[in-house]
């Protein structure tokens, strides 16, 4: 405990830091009028590597599991090889649509994190489920953010809140096989790629961006893209495979 | 509480804690607390850092840090003191490595840090500081969360120079908010129906702790896991009960709620108050020599 004027001083720091640290984080949500679209697909090229089998061990059942850090799948109509759990974002906006009122959730499935990539909004809520008979830990190392563990019981549900924007490895210590990110973003405008490689960007103000692509082995990359009022911009994105 | 009060129950504990009397009078006092039916949290005035009057201040933090605490955590707080190297439990380095014993969401608690100080650490060569002055206990807490913040700050500088949006203001926010004592979660005593209930609590057991513990307590679950520093660290042999976190049902408590930081121990949320005191009881049992 402190003395009254330590309090004061103390409060008052806090207010200061508190409406700074809003205003460096601001994301207005606004209603987006002609709005236009970013859409594209993100492609691995090279030959498709495989999928390694994970090293799961008792009491985990599923013995089929297969490492997702790393697929690339054949694109339907195409000839090319397109790159799965890619995040597509928007570096910077101030603001734009609101974010989605769906609460992102993370589970703990056949001793495998389903999704292996979420994307929370920052200050949000991520819901943390576990199908599990077995009890699994969400063990999160952010940088930016305070590290955290959460045991998860059989069948159990908990949340957890991240701040500040950053991409979280996330690990199961009792299972080290298990491995995911939570993506902490900024604004509402990410997409993460499925089976088909695509992504696609809505409702964004017309205007001048900058969109990133990362995926958790082969880094990121940056494009300058011009959304006019109405019309998709296309984007397309190229990993040199190995 | 009175001020004259508390400098009397204060002086008194120290001059207790320095005779034979002080565990079990601290036993009992932790034992009542978690027999009190109604409290929502935690009461007790002997758990928590006594309201100060005196100044407090990183700076005279810093002066009692270098007289009683830099012989083994060492001058820079690396772990490195001079008495470091013939202790059997390395002591903690504040720069890089989390505070342990926490009764919070995540970061020590300004109790947290007061009781470890003084109280010191069973089975950890840490001792009990009864005679230090409330104040500076308070300021000890003021430094050390500045080591740990400027520790934060460093290696977030390092790890983003390429990127320039990190900017040291940022850098600076974020390392301040990822240190600031944590708040104490709220918990509740043993409440309406609770019973002690071995067979229920060896069932949670099974199901929240026997993967890293083992099924029966004695750390050989999880043979893989490793420390916030990458090093190798076992889970606790509860059988041997001289647990660092403390023995009392409320320090338990604590552990299973709160979890470790630095360590796998990770915090228990999906389970009720009642459910966990199951798990208490049943670890307390563990414990008793057989």
């Amino acid at each position: 405990m402190r003395n009254p004027f330590q309090q004061w001083t103390i409060a008052l720091l806090m207010a200061l830091f508190v409406s700074v640290g809003a205003n460096l984080r601001a994301y207005d949500e606004v209603a987006v009028e002609h709005g236009g679209s970013i859409s594209g697909v993100v492609i691995y090229d090279g030959a498709p590597p495989e999928r390694k089998k994970l090293d799961v061990k008792a009491p985990c059942e599923n013995h089929e599991a297969l490492s997702e850090d790393l697929i690339v799948t054949k694109a339907k109509e195409k000839e090319q090889n397109v790159l799965v759990n890619a995040v597509v974002s928007i570096v910077e906006i101030k603001k734009g649509k609101a974010f989605s009122k769906d609460v992102p959730a993370i589970d703990q499935k056949g001793c495998v994190f389903k999704p292996h990539v979420v994307v929370m909004p920052a200050e949000g809520t991520l819901t943390i489920q576990n199908s599990d008979e077995v009890i699994h830990n969400v063990h999160t190392t952010p940088e930016l953010n305070r590290e955290t563990n959460d045991s998860v019981s059989p069948k159990g549900k908990t949340s957890k809140k991240f701040d500040e924007p950053e991409r979280i490895p996330v690990r199961c210590d009792v299972h080290t096989w298990m491995r995911a990110w939570i993506v902490v973003a900024g604004n509402p405008y990410f997409h993460v790629t499925g089976e088909d490689g695509t992504f696609k960007l809505d409702q964004v103000p017309p205007g001048k961006y900058t969109i990133n692509v990362w995926h958790e082995k082969l880094g990121e990359q940056k494009k300058e893209v011009t959304v006019e009022a109405g019309a998709d911009a296309r984007v397309e994105f190229t990993f040199k495979g190995k | 509480m009175q001020r004259r009060t508390r400098w009397t129950i204060g002086s008194l504990m120290a001059i207790l804690l320095t005779s034979g009397a002080a565990r079990s009078v601290e036993a009992e006092s932790l034992r009542s607390d978690a027999k009190k039916a109604t409290a929502p949290s935690d009461t007790s005035d002997r758990n928590k850092l006594p309201v100060t009057t005196l100044p407090v201040s990183i700076e005279q933090g810093h002066l009692l840090y270098t007289a009683n605490c830099a012989a083994c955590h060492g001058e820079q707080a690396k772990g490195n003191g001079p008495a470091a190297m013939v202790l059997k439990v390395h002591p903690r380095e504040f720069i890089n490595e989390d505070f342990r014993y926490i009764s919070s969401d995540g970061v020590a608690s300004e109790d947290d840090l007061y009781r470890t100080i003084r109280f010191g650490r069973r089975n950890a060569q840490m001792p009990a500081f009864p005679y230090l002055m409330d104040e500076e206990v308070h300021s000890l807490d003021l430094y050390l969360r500045e080591v740990n913040r400027k520790g934060v700050f460093e290696r977030l500088k390092a790890k983003f120079k390429d990127k320039p949006e990190m900017t040291e203001e940022k850098l600076e926010r974020v390392s301040k908010k990822q240190t600031q004592p944590g708040q104490p979660i709220s918990w509740t005593a043993p409440s309406g129906d609770f019973k002690p209930d071995t067979a229920k609590g060896r069932v949670l057991f099974a199901a929240n702790c026997a993967a890293c513990h083992g099924p029966e307590g004695r750390g050989d679950g999880l043979k893989t896991a490793v420390d916030s520093q990458g090093k190798p660290i076992k889970a606790r042999d509860l059988t041997q009960g001289d647990l660092r976190g403390g023995r009392e049902p409320l320090e338990i408590f604590w552990r299973v709620r709160c979890g470790i930081p630095g360590t796998p121990m990770p915090a228990l949320k999906t389970l009720d108050d009642n459910d966990v005191w199951q798990i208490v009881n049943f670890v307390r049992q563990l414990m008793r020599p057989k």
